[in-house]
């Protein structure tokens, strides 16, 4: 089936919700915004199954004659789609986990004021998310990309009034953090222009694959110049994917309602930075400088994302820090250039992330937008299924076996141990971590005894289907890619690895074990370490010293404020006195020319008799003078 | 025969009349009256003039004034008429609205 047609539909949906939403009364928008990413779902669908080699398709010329080849001949650049393996498995994500998304929203957003116009928003996402993905060059792949982040700051300030149109101070935090997640990518696409600009300088075509297709050649370039591709295409995927140290806009995004933090801010927005590494893998191959800097961003990433989730008392904010340190994870791989265990991660995060972030937003439903964990507590009662599938994300998340989870972390952390021992290190603490503010979360959320006064209740089955498939995606998704010390054949890295080099040397199997044991471990040990803090004494505090770095997330947002927008608020202070200065001496101008005019402007009284008599006197002055000139009194 | 300094005098005190006129009088109407009143002086004296001199240019002037207030006659009442029933008034000192 015809690439065009993915986006296509999600647009349509988006053109009707947005110029015909008041048609739609009830569920009907949602079910249309549901249907017009099924329908990409299925076209995904059928396209990867009929993959035999990569699809590309030329729609029309964008920007004729950009440029003259070697030979002479002028170069178009095409609107065009490029749907490979790598592609192909991105568009499954988006518009799989996109549909359960839309299903689950149309149950959670019921009732809400702007409804219809909700839907239309997601729609155009999954649109611009697919043109990011399937984009054949860089400039397009530039336009989805800035889509992404235009619907980003659409659903995270969409309650810009407050949740459920109510309360107006809520509303304005809501907005600001829409506004910092914009301002805050526009740094990273600045990097992304960059790199693109130098992409073009360099080897005269920004499409993809005819990039990929060089090969060899790509390393004529000189040296330095691949290297600076690579970092400012760094710095664009930093914007996008919330990483260090651009990472603030993305906890402060879970003001958006909860479907849109487990779409876009879990599942598929974040990780286009993953993605366009991935993608540029060619590039990055030929650039070990670059590469380390992203496992180190990546690495430091994970780190301080895990350190931020150990204290917060939001439910969604907790799901957030981990996003930002599972993101890290997945940069780490690729930067360690084991672009098929980013991937991997990718896939196996956007399915149990999803899950965690709607089992959240089940919650908040339940409890009547109740979002602080301390008044939780023992929900396992009142929502035995909500209950489950959490868990089974929790134990996905921790890395324990069988669960997505633990394969896809095992081979981030099998490629740092290869490559990186430090970085390893790094990856095994903050499994260790994550296995920790998991086990926290869960235990504060489900266990224990009720701290709240709502009266929870399971939500009914049209929020419940999505989270039982995501469950099973976050059991079963490991499945695909098991390592062949476990008896599997790692076939998603094979199927990917027509596309993505394979990097690294097998280990020997007793490595392999040692590795997947410790990882194991740490799992348990974290999970093992939240039950005893978390149910035993029903709410433990870790040292006064720690918890305040950590719900300040390392000061980081304090940093920013005092670093940045201190300075640039000084700046603007004296360049706004400056401002009123040239205002007050044009306006004192003014002042002094009006009042030397009043000063005359008594004469005009508006009385025509008092005009009359100033005739008068003034004829009779003229008159006057000329009867003394005449009569020689002047002489 | 009537001294041209009776015309003057008389032309003098008609002016003099008018000119009181405007100045006092606050209906519009009235200021309209003395204004032709003394408009009337002048002619008045122009042609006093003309006979002493024996010369008839000012009397032409005079044709000309006298076609001229026809012509201001029609007009300035048409104003005064439309003031009067934009603003039911026509007392000059409340037609201030050109004040500075």
């Amino acid at each position: 089936m015809p690439l065009y047609l993915l986006p296509l539909f999600p647009l349509i949906g988006f053109a009707l919700l947005m110029l015909g939403g008041r048609f739609f009364k009830g569920a009907a928008g949602g079910i249309l915004g549901s249907v017009a990413v099924g329908l990409s779902f299925i076209v995904a669908l059928v396209n990867v199954l009929n993959l035999p080699a990569p699809i590309h398709e030329v729609l029309w010329t964008w920007l004729p004659d950009m440029a003259k080849n070697a030979a002479g001949a002028s170069i178009n650049l095409p609107v065009g789609f490029y749907l490979d393996r790598l592609s192909a498995l991105m568009t499954l994500i988006i518009t799989g986990v996109g549909t359960l998304i839309h299903i689950y929203s149309v149950s959670y957003m019921h009732g809400d004021a702007r409804f219809n116009r909700f839907f239309a928003f997601l729609n155009f996402f999954v649109a611009m998310m697919l043109i990011l993905v399937m984009a054949d060059s860089y400039p397009l792949m530039f336009v989805g990309w800035e889509g992404v982040g235009t619907a980003s700051y659409l659903l995270i300030g969409f309650w810009f009034a407050g949740h459920k149109d109510a309360q107006p101070a809520e509303g304005i935090s809501n907005s600001n953090a829409a506004r910092k997640a914009f301002i805050m990518n526009r740094v990273g696409d600045l990097g992304f222009m960059l790199g693109m600009f130098l992409i073009y300088k360099a080897y005269g075509t920004l499409v993809i694959p005819d990039l990929a297709a060089m090969g060899g050649a790509l390393a004529n370039a000189q040296r330095s110049i691949i290297e600076l591709i690579c970092l400012f295409l760094l710095v664009g995927a930093v914007g996008k994917s919330g990483q260090l140290p651009l990472t603030t806009w993305l906890p402060d995004a879970m003001a958006g309602p909860t479907p849109v933090s487990a779409l876009i801010h879990a599942a598929t927005m974040v990780t286009a930075g993953v993605y366009l590494i991935a993608r540029t893998h060619f590039l990055y191959d030929l650039a070990p400088t670059a590469s380390t800097w992203v496992a180190w961003v990546g690495g430091l990433t994970a780190l301080y994302g895990a350190v931020s989730a150990l204290n917060q008392y939001d439910i969604k904010k907790i799901l957030a820090y981990s996003t930002v340190s599972q993101l890290g994870y997945m940069f780490m791989a690729v930067g360690l250039h084991a672009y098929t265990a980013g991937v991997f991660h990718l896939l196996t995060h956007a399915f149990f992330k999803a899950l965690l972030f709607l089992t959240a937003g089940a919650v908040i439903h339940a409890l009547h937008d109740e979002q602080d964990v301390r008044n939780m507590g023992g929900l396992k009662k009142f929502m035995p299924f909500t209950h489950i599938v959490s868990g089974i994300g929790v134990l996905a998340i921790s890395g324990i076996p069988i669960w997505a989870g633990f394969f896809s972390k095992d081979s981030i952390l099998t490629a740092a141990y290869e490559q990186n021992g430090w970085l390893y290190a790094i990856g095994l603490l903050v499994a260790l971590l994550t296995a920790f503010y998991m086990g926290r979360w869960y235990f504060l959320v489900w266990r224990g005894t009720y701290r709240g006064h709502a009266h929870p209740h399971e939500g009914g089955p049209v929020l419940n289907l999505p989270l039982g498939v995501l469950a099973a995606l976050a059991t079963l998704g490991g499945f695909l890619n098991i390592p062949s010390f476990l008896g599997g054949g790692r076939a998603l890295d094979g199927w990917l690895g027509a596309v993505l080099p394979l990097h690294g040397a097998e280990l020997s199997v007793g490595t392999e074990w040692g590795l997947t044991l410790a990882a194991v471990l740490v799992g348990v040990l974290g999970l093992g370490l939240a039950y005893v803090l978390y149910t035993r004494k029903a709410l433990t505090d870790t040292p006064a010293g720690i918890r305040s770095l950590s719900v300040n997330s390392l000061y980081l947002d304090s940093l920013y404020a005092n670093v940045i927008s201190g300075p640039a608020g000084t700046i603007a202070g004296a360049l706004d006195s400056v401002d009123r200065g040239v205002d007050a001496t044009v306006e004192g101008i003014g002042e002094t020319v009006g009042s030397l005019g009043r000063v005359v402007t008594f004469w005009q009284s508006g009385f025509v008799r008092s005009y009359a008599v100033s005739m008068l006197l003034g004829t009779t002055l003229i008159l006057g003078y000329w009867a003394l000139k005449a009569l020689g009194g002047l002489a | 025969m009537v001294s041209t300094n009776s015309y003057i005098i008389l032309s003098g005190l008609l002016f003099a009349i008018g000119m009181f006129g405007v100045l006092t009088r606050r209906t519009a109407v009235m200021v309209f009256l003395s204004v032709e009143l003394m408009l009337n002086a002048a002619n008045l004296s122009l042609v006093a003039f003309a006979r002493a001199w024996g010369d008839l240019t000012a009397q032409t002037a005079v044709f000309i004034v006298m076609t001229l207030a026809a012509a201001e006659v029609a007009i300035g009442l048409a104003i005064i008429v439309t003031i009067f029933r934009k603003r039911e008034t026509t007392n000059v000192d409340d037609l201030a609205a050109m004040k500075g």
